[in-house]
């Protein structure tokens, strides 16, 4: 590695703390607003900023901070994994960046087709959002992931693609997409097409929901058993909860690491799967065939 | 601000749900700007250099084999030339070999001729002297014997036809 000019090193630094100083907010602010817990206690996300309006009120909770320091997570590792890229890589974090684009290229192109290529970033921003929002119960802080809204938002956005790429075959494409294979089956292709977002909303959010609950029983079952077995100890050694050493991080390992990047995995295969479902190639290709030649047609009675 | 309040375990809310599709949005926007296209843009330009190099690299070896092959023709040609030049060199060197020889023996035969022709002159130089030799002595033998004088004149049919009888008998 040549020496890096100290430019590099400071704009090197700065994307760092753009990805890492929302981290260290998000856990000080946990730390700072939770109240002491006694006993299994399961909620929600804490809310820390309410305001009547329509539709239910606006109301800000851990969730939505969360997702911030995620999001900047994101954008600083983006922008620290691209800072001083070139034709010919001379730094190591250039292959990552470079694996991590092939490897979501290559998900897309074999599970999309080739038509779909501009929406690998939208995959790469599912995959990143939701594995990063799961995996910051690492750190001691709430998972946007735990938040049905979130996922209902995630949800909603494919859905967004969904019906957009159902209408690029035209407003006679996007009917006849309904009614198929058979005219009477409509209903049944509303329900579905309904039941989409709802099905991948519940898929995801149960997953981590239930890691959480599992996580929060299992801390409170080994406080139990260390209480029954060593509480007879003659003074502070019955107050330490030795089962709570280990037993819970090494199930954190499936519940948090494993568990939320398989999930951020099955929702980003579920979207590619549903929007390139909906997507009729053939019948898109036929349609900008027509519209070529009808366009060819009129340039050349322009001509003449 | 802060509140002790928490969220139930699922409560919807609709703003939250366009947060979160609006975050989501904006990853997708973002993470295309900063990081998909400056990363695919850089790969793009590699692959295309990559391509090109092995396409001049096909085109070079494609001009390399033409111009072996060409060599290797000259080459050929060469030799083959090489090979005519000496063949008629040798030719002509033969040519002209013979012909020296034929002229040496035809001078020699020219040669050989003319020495013949010259021994052949003296020779009937010589016999003709010996001839008149003879015909000088034989009438002086012939006077003392008869007694009296022999018109050389007279007799000279006679003493060649005697001449050529003893040269006859000499041929044999």
């Amino acid at each position: 590695m040549t020496k890096r000019k100290p430019g590099f090193i400071i704009v090197d630094i700065l994307y760092l703390s753009i990805a890492i100083l929302p981290l260290l907010f998000g856990m000080a602010l946990k730390i700072f607003t939770n109240p002491a817990e006694s006993g299994i206690s399961i909620h929600g996300a804490r809310i820390f900023f309410k305001a009547p309006f329509i539709l239910g009120g606006i109301v800000i909770t851990e969730t939505q901070i969360n997702s911030l320091v995620a999001m900047l997570f994101i954008l600083g590792m983006a922008l620290f994994l691209t800072h001083g890229i070139s034709k010919i890589p001379n730094t190591k974090r250039q292959f990552i960046a470079e694996w991590a684009v092939s490897k979501v290229e290559g998900l897309v192109g074999e599970n999309m087709g080739q038509s779909f290529m501009n929406l690998v970033p939208f995959i790469m921003a599912i995959l990143s959002l939701s594995a990063v929002s799961s995996l910051l119960t690492l750190i001691g802080i709430y998972p946007p992931t735990c938040d049905v809204n979130t996922i209902a938002g995630w949800a909603l956005t494919v859905i967004l693609f969904i019906e957009y790429y159902r209408f690029k075959c035209g407003p006679w494409g996007f009917i006849k997409s309904f009614l198929e294979p058979l005219p009477p089956l409509a209903p049944l292709n509303l329900i579905g097409e309904v039941a989409t977002p709802f099905a991948m909303t519940l898929r995801h959010f149960g997953n981590v929901l239930s890691g959480s609950i599992i996580g929060a029983l299992i801390a409170a079952f080994t406080a139990y058993v260390s209480k029954t077995v060593f509480g007879a100890l003659p003074g502070i050694l019955s107050e330490i909860p030795f089962f709570q050493i280990g037993i819970p991080a090494f199930l954190s390992l499936y519940f948090d690491l494993f568990s939320g990047c398989l999930q951020a995995f099955i929702f980003s295969m579920l979207a590619m799967l549903n929007i390139s479902s909906a997507f009729d190639a053939d019948g898109f290709e036929k349609r900008r065939a027509k519209r070529e030649a009808k366009l060819k047609l009129a340039a050349s009675q322009n001509s003449k | 601000m802060f509140t002790e309040e928490a969220l139930d375990i699922i409560s919807i809310n609709f703003w939250n749900i366009l947060i979160a599709l609006c975050n989501l949005l904006i990853m997708f926007f973002v993470l295309r700007k900063v990081f998909y296209n400056p990363v695919k843009k850089v790969m793009d330009e590699r692959k295309n250099d990559i391509d090109k190099q092995y396409e001049n690299a096909r085109n070079t070896q494609k001009e390399a084999d033409a111009a072996k092959t060409l060599w290797q023709e000259k080459c050929d040609n060469a030799e083959n030339e090489a090979q005519k030049i000496i063949d008629a060199a040798k030719e002509k060197a033969q040519k002209q070999s013979d012909g020296i020889i034929l002229d040496a023996k035809e001078n020699a035969d020219a040669l050989i001729r003319s020495a013949n022709a010259s021994i052949e002159i003296e020779r009937k130089k010589a016999s003709a002297d010996i001839k008149s030799e003879i015909a000088d002595v034989s009438a002086a033998i012939a006077e003392k014997v008869l007694g009296r004088e022999i018109n050389e004149e007279d007799h000279k049919d006679l003493i060649d036809s005697f001449i050529d009888e003893i040269e006859a008998d000499n041929d044999k």
